[in-house]
């Protein structure tokens, strides 16, 4: 390797962002997960949502529903349990630990609830010995909080009615033990003292009804229990019991069929617990005009009807900008309208931010993205961001701006959109908000790029370097990487473009003999500017130049020009010949050994660059020395041989070999493989034809047989064997050469040989 | 086929016979409510077609937070199974088979034939039981588990009732790497063969192009086949040009409003079939005539494929019984060869 001179010697700070510029841009080397290894197609996501309060940022819960599955088995019913958790702490017992009243409500049983509450009643009976170390339950003791202990007990005879079982199993709910228990909590619901317990009971009962599907039986227990409620609150928001058991009614509600009311309530839900919202938006349901007039028609202010809109539109690929209009004339500054806004722009940013450049923008074109006129409808929200700008009656005017200036790159308005974030980012003093109009600066700037010459290079590499957006932003590198791809595949530089989304590994698998010979251009071009010592460096701290001769010179090998090999090899210094690899392509084998260990004997050793200096050698003695000529032939032969995908050393003229391809059947434009052995036969043709002895001729005639068969197995001849340890079966016109050894060559002693080690060639000749 | 998958939990797969010389055929409708309704009507137009055996959906077999579970059954009309026998449908999805082992899928045939049994039991049909019918569109990488399923399935069954499969085109065309699964007999579908997603489909449901490509003259499968050709129809609403939503036939107002093959736009935002709709939305409408029907029954012919003795179609409901009079489904019946 050429060491870099120009990148030595440099801050520990500077080496420090170019390492992880670099993990992203070129990240094979540290073998790091990368904007190579990710799923295709991609967009670009630079959008924060924190730009309207993390809060706010938490209500957008579309990709949530997209995963609804992940997120209903996983983290909804986490969120749930926490949630609970953490009320039962702030309403009973301040002073114990979340994991010991998890443990209280989710491990203990009804039995020991049962104890628990026998204990309390009667005097000096200690806690229950598996329950005594848990500080949530010593605290229901040495208060006597029986309502609360019978309460739970209540909830463990509840449970095995209430949980969800697969479908596997006869769940054995049985609709008269679940009255029982409706019958039972609903006196226990008189007699309790304490509210919030009451709450709780209250939900119990309304959760049986609903599960043993008496619907109505559940709305009628909502509309007698809760109203005998003085409803808890814990920092200034109601008990979140409250909601599920509003929950629980908008459920049967929508069994029932009563959609319009089923649907407001299931807005309330969602606009209150963030446990239940992905479930409550999914549960929204409004079939036609009527009733969505009747849904609104149980508003009472224009937020809860801002909200109804919101939940219409809350949906992925909605045309939110109805509903955003409709929030907007109902309460400007209701915080369901920047939901929306950033909603909307997201998708456009998922349709447009790159969408010239990107990479993956064919496989994306089929999956319609963009979508088919989406650039029309991005500007009729900009119209309407422009409208709400205009008159000021928004909270986040900033956020505003800097929407529409998203939307003006989006659009392709480039300029416009540079002078909008900059008069954002000139006058802000959110940070938030500042870094984002940063982010979009620096996206606006790589998507002004219009040539890839120095100026823009030089400005790429600054960025790279120096641009801490750029390094904390895991999009920027393949955006940059894109469109620096796409301005230098239109200049013709299709190195620099391989090596904008490619590696070195890439080089060696696929071998693509027109960048490489373009990027050797550049190597010998010199003066290379930052950017393409960047590239050409591939994550370390020297630029690619003994492995682009090399990489030729492999070329040159697969397409026998020796010759030309040997130039490419001059250019490496002989020293770093051995970093290449070291193998024994001459000696000659029998059978073929892919991962058998090579010679040990030095005089068997040959680097890339000396095996080309023996072939070319042998090649001149081949004109000089008659008489050695079957000799020189055979051994250029094996060296050939050896060196292909079949041979012992495939590495000397390859870098990946897959075993999957070995018949050729399966095509792979990313690894070529060397299974052309025209020339290789040639040479033990030749050999076996200039041989002045018997045995000479048997081990051309051998090699030439190998390389026949090969062909076979190339051809549209060959069929794969149904099963195992068929017969060998060879057409004639690939038999040529075992039919040849049969004949001329059964006498010699290495026809023996082969016979003993080769068990394909014992069953071809006993066949 | 995601669309199917989202169809198929709906349906209610009836099949029935008519009469003819040499051959009894029967057919087989998708029943769209979830909750099958017992009209006079749909019992006058079975007795007509002297349907003597029924294929109901019971549950379908999905992957479920990476476990395989029932999901979605169904219920069962049992007054339409009066003198009528009936298969039993189980939907697994392809994914199930991919995520088994040889050992699970012996436990999941256990499962499913005991769920299935429990439930025929509750329902007091163990007499009229007569077939299991697995509908499952499985793949290369599937097949060796698939079939290891259907033979444990099959070797615990009652020996009384038979096994079938579903047979996609594709598993026709490519039998040699698909391979034929172990059943009784199979039910090829002769549906859903065009791309719902694209746009410019003009019937994603049924193309006798598509179809003659896949079964072309002379076609042969290891198999006895009964031949299911549908019935149904269905809005198709495509926003941005991107498939949004499918309207199923629940809301006969709507579907009456277009006509079959049209295309609407939208043109303001409203409510639609169900759904709120966006202004530019386009809806297609895709529907089965008799003419199409007909080009199967010839493709089919064509072929050198064992046919069984049912020709199955989707999907019985009151629109159904009106747009496709019984006299003209028994000359169809009649006209397989």
């Amino acid at each position: 390797m050429t060491s870099l001179q120009t990148f030595a010697p440099r801050s520990n700070k500077v080496s420090l962002a170019l390492f992880f510029t670099l993990l992203f841009l070129f990240p094979q080397k540290t073998g790091l997960a990368c904007y190579y290894n990710i799923p295709e197609p991609y967009t670009f996501n630079l959008i924060d949502r924190n730009i309207i309060g993390t809060d706010n940022a938490q209500d957008l819960i579309l990709e949530r529903l997209h995963n609804k599955y992940l997120f209903k088995d996983r983290e909804r019913i986490e969120d749930s349990a926490m949630n609970n958790i953490k009320e039962w702490q702030k309403a009973v017992c301040a002073s114990a630990e979340e994991d010991e009243i998890r443990s209280a409500l989710y491990d203990f049983s009804a039995s020991d609830y049962e104890k628990l509450l026998t204990n309390i009643k009667v005097k000096n009976m200690p806690i229950p010995y598996h329950m005594e170390g848990n500080y949530f339950i010593q605290y229901l003791y040495k208060n006597k909080c029986e309502d609360t202990v019978e309460y739970l007990l209540f909830s463990k005879k509840c449970e095995p009615y209430v949980i969800y079982y697969s479908g596997w199993s006869n769940n054995g709910k049985n609709g008269l033990q679940m009255q029982e228990l409706i019958s039972e909590g609903l006196k226990s619901f008189k007699k309790c003292k304490s509210q919030y317990i009451r709450l709780r009971y209250a939900y119990q009962i309304i959760r049986l009804a609903h599960y043993s599907k008496n619907y109505k039986q559940a709305i009628d227990l909502f509309d007698f229990l809760m109203p005998k409620l003085d409803v808890k609150t814990f920092d200034g928001k109601k008990s979140l019991i409250y909601y599920w058991n509003l929950s629980l009614k908008a459920g049967a509600l929508r069994h029932t069929r009563q959609f319009p009311e089923a649907s407001f309530l299931f807005s309330k839900v969602y606009d209150n617990s963030k446990e239940l919202q992905d479930a409550s938006l999914r549960s929204f349901l409004i079939r036609s005009e009527e009733e969505w007039e009747t849904c609104m028609t149980f508003c009472k202010t224009n937020d809860e009807r801002a909200l109804l809109h919101t939940m219409r539109a809350n949906e992925k690929g909605s045309k939110a900008l109805g509903a955003m209009k409709a929030i907007y004339d109902l309460n400007p500054k209701n915080k369901y309208l920047r939901i929306l806004l950033i909603k909307e722009l997201e998708e456009l940013e998922e349709d447009l931010l790159g969408i010239t450049f990107n990479k993956t923008k064919a496989k994306l074109k089929s999956r319609n993205i963009p979508r088919s006129g989406i650039k029309s409808y991005a500007t009729d929200v900009r119209t309407f961001i422009m409208q709400v700008i205009a008159e000021k009656k928004v909270e986040d005017l900033e956020v505003w701006q800097v929407a529409q200036a998203y939307v003006l790159l989006l659009t392709g308005d480039n300029r416009s959109a540079s002078i909008a974030l900059r008069k954002v980012v000139n006058s802000t003093e959110d940070s938030t908000l500042k870094d984002q109009v940063e982010i979009f600066l620096l996206a606006q700037i790589i998507d002004a790029f219009e040539i890839a010459d120095e100026q823009t290079e030089n400005l790429a590499y600054a960025l790279i370097r120096n641009n801490s957006y750029f390094n904390s932003n895991t999009y920027f590198p393949r955006y940059l990487g894109d469109k620096l791809r796409s301005l230098y595949d239109k200049e013709g530089a299709i190195g620099k473009s391989y090596l904008c989304h490619k590696t070195y590994d890439d080089l060696k698998r696929e071998q693509p003999e027109d960048i490489i010979k373009n990027l050797v251009q550049l190597i010998e071009r010199g003066d290379l500017n930052n950017l393409e010592e960047l590239l050409l460096a591939q994550g370390t701290d020297f630029i690619m130049s003994d492995e682009l001769y090399d990489l030729l010179a492999v070329h040159h090998m697969q397409e026998g020009n020796f010759e030309a090999a040997m130039e490419s090899y001059r250019m490496i210094p002989r020293p770093n010949w051995d970093n290449f690899g070291i193998y024994d392509p001459f000696r000659a084998t029998i059978k073929d050994c892919h991962e058998c260990p090579h010679s040990k004997d030095t005089l068997d050793l040959f680097n890339r660059g000396e095996f080309i200096e023996e072939i070319l050698d042998l090649q001149y003695k081949l004109k000089a020395e008659e008489k050695e000529n079957a000799a020189f032939y055979l051994k250029i032969g094996v060296g050939i041989y050896n060196s292909s995908y079949y041979g012992h050393s495939w590495k000397v003229m390859d870098y990946f070999r897959s075993v999957i391809h070995w018949d050729g059947q399966i095509k792979d434009s990313s690894n070529k493989e060397v299974k052309n052995l025209g020339l290789a036969a040639y040479y033990f043709d030749m050999a076996r034809q200039a041989a002045n002895d018997k045995e000479q001729a048997a081990k051309a005639c051998y090699m030439a047989a190998k390389c026949e068969l090969i062909d076979f197995y190339h051809s549209e001849a060959y069929k794969k064997p149904e099963c195992c340890n068929t017969v060998p079966y060879i057409p004639e016109e690939f038999g040529n050469y075992y039919n040849l050894l049969l004949d001329q060559y059964g006498d010699t002693k290495f026809y023996e040989k082969i016979i003993n080690e080769c068990q394909f060639f014992r069953a071809y000749a006993y066949r | 086929m995601k669309y199917l998958r989202i169809v198929l939990p709906l349906f209610l797969f009836i099949s029935f016979g008519c009469e003819e010389k040499s051959k009894k055929l029967t057919t087989g409708f998708y029943h769209w409510k979830s909750i099958p309704q017992n009209s006079e009507d749909q019992i006058n137009y079975l007795d007509k077609l002297n349907i003597d055996h029924l294929h109901y959906r019971f549950f379908d077999l999905a992957l479920e937070d990476g476990t395989i579970n029932p999901v979605g059954e169904a219920k069962i009309d049992t007054s339409l199974l009066k003198n009528r026998s009936f298969s039993s449908c189980i939907f697994i999805t392809n994914a199930c088979f991919l995520k088994l082992n040889k050992q699970d899928t012996e436990d999941l045939a256990e499962k499913v034939l005991t769920k299935l049994i429990d439930r025929i039991q509750k329902l007091d049909l163990k007499s009229s039981w007569k077939e299991i019918q697995i509908d499952c569109d499985w793949t290369e990488n599937s097949r060796a588990i698939y079939f290891h399923f259907l033979k444990q399935l099959k070797a615990k069954m009652p020996e009384r009732i038979s096994l079938s499969a579903t047979i996609r085109l594709h598993q026709i065309r490519y039998a040699s790497r698909t391979g034929i699964p172990p059943v009784d007999k199979g039910t090829l579908m002769c549906y859903n063969m065009g791309d719902i997603k694209d746009v410019q489909e003009e019937n994603s449901i049924f193309n006798s192009e598509i179809l003659e490509s896949y079964l072309p003259a002379g076609t042969e499968y290891g198999l006895e086949l009964d031949i299911a050709l549908p019935l149904f129809e269905w809005l198709l609403v495509y926003r941005d040009g991107k498939l949004s939503k499918i309207i199923n036939e629940t809301s006969n107002t709507y579907f009456d409003s277009v006509e079959d093959a049209q295309e609407l736009v939208i043109d303001s935002d409203q409510y639609f079939g169900g759904h709120y709709l966006y202004k530019g939305d386009l809806i297609r409408k895709e529907a089965i005539n008799f003419k199409d029907l007909e080009e199967a029954v010839t493709i089919i012919n064509n072929t050198s494929l064992k046919t069984s003795k049912y020709l199955l179609f989707y999907h019985l409901n009151e629109k159904v019984i009106k747009k496709y009079p019984h006299d003209k489904l028994a000359d169809l019946c009649s006209s397989i060869k």
